[in-house]
């Protein structure tokens, strides 16, 4: 009597280990959003063109699993960039070839030339820091993942502006997120050229699709966004 | 006896056409899209040493380019070139023999800023695509996408 309690004790406690376990995993959940498969470059987070221009920018950056088109890419980010043509960034990048989803940490850069130079390395779950470094004295720049440097490369242009982002490239892509399980950006902070020092965040959200996307400014060290069309 | 003579003719057709067909495939895989060309500064953009030692590991080249692929599936149905080298995943990182394999093309690297939709020239098409797979464990140390050079 006593064998048989304890294994209908443990049957309850191994089906709740399980919900448990499915709950946490549906904190990143995908979702098609269901809207028309077209290119669309997406974007939600935060950016800004500090005064005194920036040498760093970094942040946790939840692992989010998004839907994602086949032969698309859903991505978040950040970078040190100047205008549009010149650009740093390291972050996650969730793919899908032939059904097949990849994940990936992932480095860009344009070189001198402006040419668009990219790598990759094996993707990881969780919450990970990205942090991008400048130093304008040596024309380097470095990429880090978890606080380990995974890239250098000696770029002859000049930083003036910071981006904190979850990017699609379709339509019919998720922006990472849902509307009960935000993609959190936390601990995000940038670092003026001429200072040692780390602050937080002053700018905005932003995104360019307002009806679409959703972003979130919960504090200085807060960012979150999501896709209006999804849950989680 | 005319069915024998059916059977012979129909086997001999069918030789024939089996030698034509071989020739043909033959013919065809010589003639396929070659692998792209890596230059030096494409070895010194991704930062990898090009070097002339074939097959030091474990790992064949066949099982290099199914990592490749599983790794960065947009690989997949390209003609590929294969290449040695020598690479660490990461700076300061330990050097290994690599197979360096690459394809043309691949996914266009519009990753860019806010305002840099992929239409414009610094985020155009790519023009080569690649993977570094170890030779002595088939671990992939990194992939790498080199994009279009803007136009003027």
């Amino acid at each position: 009597m006593h064998r048989y309690l304890l294994v209908v004790l443990a049957s309850v406690l191994a089906g709740s280990a399980l919900s448990l376990s499915i709950g946490v995993q549906s904190v990143s959940a995908s979702c098609s959003p269901s809207r028309p498969d077209q290119d669309f470059a997406g974007y939600a987070g935060t950016m800004d063109s500090p005064t005194v221009a920036p040498d760093g920018i970094k942040a946790d950056i939840e692992e989010y699993q998004p839907w994602v088109t086949d032969g698309s890419e859903v991505t978040g980010w950040v970078m040190l960039n100047s205008g549009t043509s010149r650009w740093a960034q390291v972050g996650w990048i969730r793919s899908k070839d032939g059904g097949v989803y990849t994940r990936q940490v992932f480095v860009q850069y344009t070189n001198n030339a402006g040419t668009p130079v990219t790598s990759f390395w094996a993707g990881q779950s969780g919450t990970t820091n990205y942090r991008v470094d400048w130093d304008p004295a040596g024309d380097t720049f470095s990429f880090r993942r978890g606080g380990t440097i995974i890239a250098t490369a000696t770029l002859s242009w000049d930083v003036t502006d910071y981006q904190v982002f979850g990017e699609t490239h379709r339509k019919s892509d998720q922006m990472p997120g849902g509307t009960t399980a935000h993609m959190d950006f936390t601990n995000t902070y940038m670092s003026p050229v001429g200072s040692a020092s780390w602050f937080s965040l002053t700018s905005p959200v932003f995104t360019n699709q307002g009806t679409w996307y959703g972003a979130l400014r919960v504090n200085s060290v807060r960012y979150e966004v999501w896709d209006k069309e999804c849950s989680s | 006896m005319t069915n024998m003579l059916r059977l012979r003719r129909w086997a001999g057709l069918t030789a024939v056409a089996g030698v034509g067909l071989l020739l043909a495939t033959v013919i065809a895989t010589r003639g396929a899209t070659p692998g792209p060309v890596v230059t030096a500064a494409d070895a010194e953009l991704v930062q990898v040493e090009l070097t002339a030692q074939r097959d030091s590991g474990a790992i064949d080249s066949t099982r290099a380019v199914a990592a490749a692929r599983d790794f960065l599936p947009v690989m997949r149905d390209r003609a590929t070139t294969v290449l040695t080298g020598r690479a660490s995943a990461y700076p300061g990182g330990e050097t290994r023999d690599v197979w360096v394999v690459v394809v043309d093309g691949g996914r266009p690297p519009s990753l860019g800023p806010v305002g840099n939709d992929g239409s414009t020239a610094t985020s155009g098409a790519s023009r080569l695509t690649g993977v570094l797979v170890d030779q002595l464990t088939g671990e992939v140390l990194r992939g790498f996408v080199i994009g279009e050079a803007p136009k003027p």
